[in-house]
């Protein structure tokens, strides 16, 4: 299986997708025109990852901001990684907000109330 | 006449920009935009705003919120159907306002005010609940609307100004309503 | 009647398609620039004249620019802290209207407004001239390419341009320039 790079721009985030090494990152923001066109070519790949998932996935989650439609993508996104991890695949996920930006460590309270998944709520470490 | 008509709608446009100037600062508006809301034109804005939070060395916490709040604002702004929108950012001594404009249709008045009614009443815990449920329920192709605008965008507004929405209607015609929403960030938290 | 309807209502009547208020910075006239563009190619403007309105806007910022930099750093005088402006586009039937507008000294309106009032007063082949004149050091009496501005403004723009002296306080006025750029593409 392939890995899936999304470079970013300045409406979409980095999106790195590793089967090998099984690490994935999503990084930058989220505010694009079409969310739906942008985010279902990652449910695809993550619909096939799932049928052979390695034993532990590494999930970052760096990012800077993002609008309530991208939001609701990001939480199809923890749903699929849920659904992984409930087959017996681990599943971590680290959910990076920036010291200052409350709203952004209240929205990973959120999927965490959402999902059974384990999501670390980690500050950012400024740079 | 054509001559006269458009030499007076010269003389209009150009004298109103001292009384808007003027009206701009005494109502200590930071920034005011009218204009179609599109994606590209969001990324824009933002960073023109970001700069000048920079510039006035606002706290970065406070910055960062209002930031989001903006975000958000513009999307209960994007509709590419009913044209322009007005967005407007005040600086008072103690608070931030960040104000969105749009037109709604005329019919869905009384659903959008029941809708922000509703919002308005509850407290900082059944609107997390609310806004959750929403996320859970919602369609990513297809956000459930309320009058025309995204119900989950209300909840995440009231939600991040921690407090009440402003809101007000103004009646254009029978088929358009000019809606305006208001949400507030303290200063001090 | 809510603030924002207020806008809203006179910036329709008004034909305004965008209004920027504040401080002007080289990061922010990159910003507004884009925006702005962005906006004329959504609208599927005519790409000539997209380019004019996007060259004379230019030029405008330029010399609200250049006029911001002329005024006395710290003055108590000056009614606005930083060095503010207004910028405002606005789209009729048959042009595109550009208006800047920003504190200048009192002082310097005389020689302004003879400035504005010759452009006006020039046909399109004495624009060019005067153009070389100052571009030459014989025009205008300032130094520099100051004086260079706004006679590209007028040129670029092709039509007369619009100004008003607003008296803020002794010292100070607001002064509003208005260019506007046809829709009509040239053949």
């Amino acid at each position: 299986m392939e890995a899936l790079r999304i470079e970013s721009t300045h409406k979409t985030p980095r999106v790195i997708l590793d089967p090998e090494n099984g690490i994935f990152e999503f990084s930058g923001r989220s505010i694009p025109e079409d969310s739906v066109g942008f985010y279902t070519p990652i449910f695809e790949w993550l619909d096939k990852y799932a049928q052979q998932p390695l034993p532990l996935t590494h999930v970052r989650f760096d990012l800077e901001y993002f609008n309530t439609s991208s939001s609701k993508n990001i939480l199809e996104i923890l749903k699929r990684l849920e659904a992984i991890h409930a087959a017996g695949h681990e599943v971590r996920v680290t959910w990076y907000y920036d010291e200052d930006d409350e709203d952004m460590e209240e929205t990973g309270q959120d999927y965490q109330a959402l999902l059974n998944l384990p999501i670390e709520l980690s500050v950012k470490v400024q740079s | 006449m054509d001559a006269l008509q458009s030499s007076l709608l010269h003389q209009s446009a150009l004298s109103y920009a001292y009384p808007l100037y003027r009206n701009l600062l005494d109502n200590s508006i930071v920034f005011l935009y009218h204009g179609p809301i599109t994606p590209d034109l969001v990324v824009d804005i933002l960073s023109l705003v970001e700069n000048r939070l920079d510039d006035t060395g606002e706290d970065r916490r406070i910055s960062k919120k209002l930031f989001n709040i903006m975000v958000e604002s513009f999307s209960l702004g994007e509709d590419v159907e009913r044209g322009h929108a007005v967005l407007l950012v005040r600086q008072l001594p103690y608070l931030y306002t960040v104000a969105i404009g749009r037109r709604i249709a005329s019919s869905a008045v009384y659903q959008v005010k029941a809708f922000l009614d509703w919002v308005n009443t509850l407290s900082p815990e059944a609107l997390r609940e609310a806004y959750q449920r929403q996320l859970e329920k919602d369609d990513p192709r297809n956000l459930s609307l309320v009058g025309g605008v995204p119900a989950i965008s209300i909840l995440d507004l009231a939600r991040k100004s921690h407090g009440i929405l402003n809101y007000n209607f103004e009646y254009l015609n029978d088929s358009d309503t000019f809606f305006s929403l208001e949400a507030r960030l303290q200063k001090t938290i | 009647m809510s603030m924002t309807y207020s806008y809203y209502k006179n910036m329709q009547l008004n034909n305004i398609i965008f209004v920027y208020q504040g401080e002007v910075t080289a990061d922010l006239v990159s910003s507004i620039l884009q925006m702005i563009e962005n906006k004329l190619e959504g609208e599927g403007e005519d790409r000539k004249v997209k380019k004019r309105v996007f060259n004379v806007m230019v030029e405008c910022l330029q010399n609200v620019y250049h006029h911001l930099d002329a005024l006395p750093p710290t003055d108590p005088n000056n009614p606005v802290k930083d060095k503010t402006a207004l910028l405002m586009i606005g789209r009729e039937e048959k042009d595109y209207y550009i208006i800047t507008g920003n504190h200048i000294l009192n002082d310097r309106i005389p020689e302004l407004k003879a400035r504005l009032d010759r452009i006006n007063r020039a046909t399109k082949e004495e624009l060019k001239q005067l153009y070389q004149e100052v571009l030459t050091g014989s025009g205008f009496s300032e130094k520099g390419t100051a004086g260079l501005g706004i006679i590209d403004i007028a040129r670029k723009s092709g039509q007369k341009l619009g100004y008003d002296f607003h008296p803020v306080n002794d010292r100070y006025s607001f002064f509003s320039l208005e260019a506007r750029v046809s829709r009509i593409p040239e053949k």
